[in-house]
């Protein structure tokens, strides 16, 4: 049956951008469209409706250009030369986060934390706190844990940490779109209800450089997940694996550690834990122990989006 | 090798009088002495600079296109012969990658002007080696590295690689 040229998607709708994101994923052979025929065409059929320029049945990039310059969609980017670099973060320093896409993940060290975005629903805006270790079936396997918008104001410690990881700063909403040393770092975050939070400074999904003044969203926002007081929490090393330049794993004495210090923790119920020692809001003469669970559960790495590639 | 780096600052592949009064213009800050000698040393000559329409990946992991000025880049599909690519997108939105190749495209009217010298469009984290087979992808029927650049003030886009342009890399 004849296919309409341009719906490289096969959605039977009007062309749109997603038909050209359709055909550079396939050129690019990203995951769900290398073969052509994923969208239930033929190959014949596919490069049918691929080969927008010519009858040829011959297309390129030249054919997604083709499509984005006759549909005039809003989000459709510049391609502009990168005349410098941005600021780089030592790669191998555990404090670190560094972004991780699809292409990436299957690389990643043990025992770190890694960002990225997560575009299965068709959303750019799940991130998501990641690492890879060994399960409690001695398996290496994802562990990890969604990253919400945060938005609070009411910090309530303001101390000076000298480990790994630093307290939010008070003025933070002010700065969110210096690119600086915590952007690449967890933060934490101490309410003044004493709850605790985990938090992160990322590239934002949403931000989109040519969008208007009006509508134009933050460069940067600060996501988080939640942390709670583990203290009296008993940890075993069971099946976990310290990798190299990774966090390392709690060990008894971790009290006498410097506040702000990371340690990665395993319950005796196999529940892996990112923990960090922090004061306690409530006696800043004592330290507490905090931290959030990372579920091992199943995460198809194929969608974590490669809009995180870039510097953060 | 920049057309800068031969004394020709415009581009227009001649060493020629134009290029001393744009020396002349920055002297002392876009232009020194060893932009006199580069201009002294070709005075005179029309530059073999390669291809009009090329592709690299430079000393220090910029994967970068020439394209002349009477054109603009308005797409690119790099392909790389190892796998597990990584790379740094700061410039771009909309990047698309595979394990080894990287697609891109946009609009005719926000397009990268071409400048007839080499810019970066994005940037490797380690090293890797652009695939220069003449080969055409047997779906595509197009090589794993193209170009997709329109003609200015023109509407026809068009696919430009190792297959159809001198000198591609």
């Amino acid at each position: 049956m004849p296919h309409t040229k341009g719906d490289i998607n096969n959605d039977n709708k009007d062309i749109n951008i997603n038909d050209a994101k359709w055909l550079l994923s396939h050129l690019a052979q990203k995951f769900t469209t290398s073969s052509g025929t994923e969208n239930d065409y033929t190959l014949a059929e596919f490069k049918e409706a691929a080969s927008c320029i010519t009858q040829d049945n011959v297309f390129s990039a030249a054919d997604a250009s083709y499509i984005l310059s006759n549909i005039k969609d809003t989000s459709n980017y510049p391609l502009a030369a990168i005349t410098a670099h941005g600021p780089t973060f030592p790669s191998t320093d555990y404090k670190y986060s560094p972004a991780v896409t699809s292409e990436t993940v299957s690389t990643i060290d043990l025992a770190r934390t890694y960002v990225g975005a997560q575009s299965s629903q068709c959303s750019e805006t799940n991130i998501i706190l990641l690492m890879k270790n060994k399960n409690v079936q001695n398996n290496d396997d994802y562990f990890w844990t969604y990253m919400k918008d945060f938005n609070r104001t009411d910090a309530k410690a303001n101390y000076t940490y000298t480990g790994d990881i630093t307290l939010l700063p008070s003025n933070y909403s002010n700065d969110i779109n210096m690119v600086d040393d915590n952007v690449n770092k967890l933060m934490i975050f101490v309410a003044t209800d004493n709850t605790f939070s985990f938090v992160k400074k990322v590239k934002n999904p949403e931000y989109n450089s040519t969008t208007n003044y009006l509508n134009q969203k933050n460069k940067y926002k600060y996501v988080y997940t939640i942390a709670t007081d583990v203290t009296n929490e008993s940890w075993t090393n069971l099946n976990f694996v310290a990798g190299t330049n990774s966090i390392p794993f709690i060990s008894s004495n971790w009290s006498s550690e410097n506040d702000g210090k990371m340690f990665l923790g395993r319950t005796n119920k196999g529940h892996t834990y990112l923990l960090v020692k922090i004061k306690d809001p409530i006696n800043a003469s004592a330290s507490i122990l905090i931290g959030t669970n990372l579920i091992n559960a199943t995460i198809n790495t194929n969608y974590l989006d490669s809009i995180y590639t870039e510097y953060l | 090798m920049s057309n800068s780096s031969f004394g020709d600052f415009n581009s227009d592949n001649v060493v020629s009088l134009a290029d001393l009064t744009l020396l002349l213009d920055g002297w002392g800050t876009t232009y020194s002495l060893p932009n006199l000698t580069a201009l002294l040393d070709n005075w005179g000559q029309t530059l073999s600079l390669g291809g009009d329409f090329m592709m690299r990946v430079d000393g220090t992991n910029n994967v970068q296109v020439k394209v002349p000025t009477t054109h603009t880049l308005v797409g690119f599909l790099a392909s790389f012969t190892g796998s597990n690519i990584s790379y740094n997108t700061s410039s771009l939105n909309q990047v698309f990658s595979g394990n080894h190749k990287v697609s891109h495209a946009v609009a005719t009217d926000v397009g990268l002007v071409g400048t007839g010298d080499w810019q970066t469009v994005f940037t490797l984290n380690s090293t890797a080696t652009l695939d220069t087979s003449a080969t055409v992808n047997s779906i595509t029927g197009t090589p794993e590295c193209h170009l997709a650049v329109i003609a200015n003030g023109t509407h026809t886009i068009l696919t430009k690689h190792t297959g159809n342009s001198t000198d591609f890399f």
